[in-house]
């Protein structure tokens, strides 16, 4: 059990998703990193869905209520265990009193934006409609639909199972698996629909210019700033069904990229499409940062994913020994 | 493998600054340290020295503890975790081993201050290769 002292707005529990929930018109959610709720889960023994809390605005702090096993993944918030520095990416076991401490993250070498905290066996909110995750439009799931804050109380699924002496962690996937062009963090993008609608200079705007994260870019959507996208001529779409990735053109010309918590049906035209595979990129990009978008295939999308599947799964094995070996964490 | 060989492998030692170096094979056993040369192949004439040699590296240098690439720093910082003449507590890392993507603490079993760094940054270690100096706090 941890009791939540001190967060900025939007801290939520997330899981890997309400996937399949968008038949009944419910948005996906889950962490917008879910590589590094994995890996958290991971370095934890958990299953890799188990629900963590996503933490966006700092400085965060929890106070354990028992001895408890946690892991800390995402950006690097310089993390403390009482006065112990945590190095990020970390499984570590904290007795009952001790504080948590994670402060604004540092962006020298990776620019992230969110950070993840794992229990041990999960954050246990119950299921709903097969997913732990915070639906905030819906207000149901996660912590009764809503953001933590003060004083809220969240159960572990275990206790903790074995007393870590220094931990262990994993290099995050980022640097493992990094992604860049012209020099800024990248994401993959699918043409869409009506990508051949858009005229040449769009086109090349698309692949070719960097694209800033406005401020108006939350868990719902990223609201881009570049070179204005314009249709060849003015096209009218109906609303229907869109998944997070999509990219779409308001009459403005400026693309908004929807993320986890996007409602699940939209009528503005579709340029592209940010490719499962990296969308934790996205979610890791700070407001204010640049990115770029490469375009690719069906086929590469495809590996992409088997290539962060062969990751996590590679993380597994190594921690799995490491736990048995060492009976830690 | 001849005197001459023992020769070459001295030399090659002085010239790494390597202070000991230990072969172990099926019915012999060779170590060669700087103070000189001496060859066994008899082990049980040596175990007391080993005994008394293990104690005092062993309050000293930190070996590693699996094979792996040591690294002073955590890949997304900058600075060493515990540069030379850093004081650590015990438990505290003083670098990490990484094997794929899993990161292990080379941990300080007692209370000091960091001596050399004994391998470079980013170098494949093997198991046991020493890694850290420790001068203890109640040596000082």
């Amino acid at each position: 059990m941890i009791e939540i002292i001190a967060t900025g707005a939007l801290a939520t529990v997330q899981d890997h998703g309400r996937g399949g929930a968008l038949k009944w018109g419910v948005g996906a959610s889950g962490a917008l990193d879910n590589l590094a709720l994995a890996a958290g889960n991971i370095l934890l023994g958990n299953d890799e869905h188990a629900a963590g809390v996503e933490i966006q605005i700092f400085p965060f702090q929890v106070r354990f209520l028992e001895d408890c096993a946690f892991a800390i993944t995402g950006a690097d918030c310089g993390a403390s265990l009482d006065d112990l520095p945590l190095p990020p990416w970390w499984v570590q076991t904290a007795s009952v009193g001790q504080i948590l401490s994670l402060g604004i993250p540092r962006q020298r070498i990776w620019r992230a934006s969110r950070a993840y905290l794992c229990l041990a066996g999960g954050v246990d909110v119950p299921l709903v409609l097969g997913s732990r995750s915070t639906q905030l439009r819906g207000t149901f799931g996660g912590l009764e639909g809503r953001p933590l804050r003060s004083g809220d109380r969240l159960r572990a699924g275990a206790r903790a199972n074995g007393a870590g002496r220094g931990g262990f962690g994993l290099s995050p996937p980022a640097l493992d698996l990094p992604l860049t062009e012209g020099g800024l963090p990248a994401v993959r993008v699918l043409p869409a629909a009506e990508y051949a609608q858009y005229t040449e200079a769009a086109h090349q705007a698309l692949w070719n210019e960097p694209w800033r994260v406005t401020p108006q870019s939350d868990r719902y959507g990223y609201r881009l700033d570049g070179a204005p996208l314009h249709l060849i001529a003015p096209i009218e779409t109906r609303s229907h069904g869109i998944v997070p990735g999509v990219i779409q053109v308001p009459p403005n010309g400026q693309p908004i990229v929807q993320m986890r918590d996007a409602q699940p049906s939209g009528g503005y035209p579709k340029i592209g499409v940010v490719i499962e595979a990296d969308l934790w990129r996205l979610g890791q990009a700070p407001i204010g940062s640049r990115i770029r978008f490469r375009q690719t295939s069906w086929d590469e999308a495809i590996a992409a994913g088997e290539l962060n599947a062969r990751w996590l799964a590679e993380a597994r094995r190594l921690a799995d020994l490491y736990r048995g070996r060492t009976g830690s964490s | 493998m001849s005197f001459d060989d023992l020769s070459d492998l001295s030399a090659w030692m002085a010239e790494a600054g390597i202070d000991e170096l230990e072969l172990t094979g099926p019915s012999f056993r060779l170590r060669l340290d700087s103070g000189g040369v001496h060859a066994h192949d008899d082990l049980a004439d040596d175990r007391q020295s080993d005994t008394r040699l293990d104690q005092m590296l062993s309050s000293k240098v930190i070996a590693a503890s699996t094979v792996g690439i040591f690294l002073h720093r955590h890949p997304l910082h900058e600075a060493a975790l515990a540069p030379e003449g850093t004081q650590v507590r015990a438990g505290q890392a003083l670098g990490l081993l990484r094997i794929g993507p899993l990161l292990v603490p080379v941990i300080a079993p007692l209370d000091g201050i960091v001596g050399a760094l004994l391998v470079a940054h980013a170098t494949p270690v093997g198991f046991g290769t020493r890694l850290v100096e420790l001068h203890p706090a109640s040596a000082r």
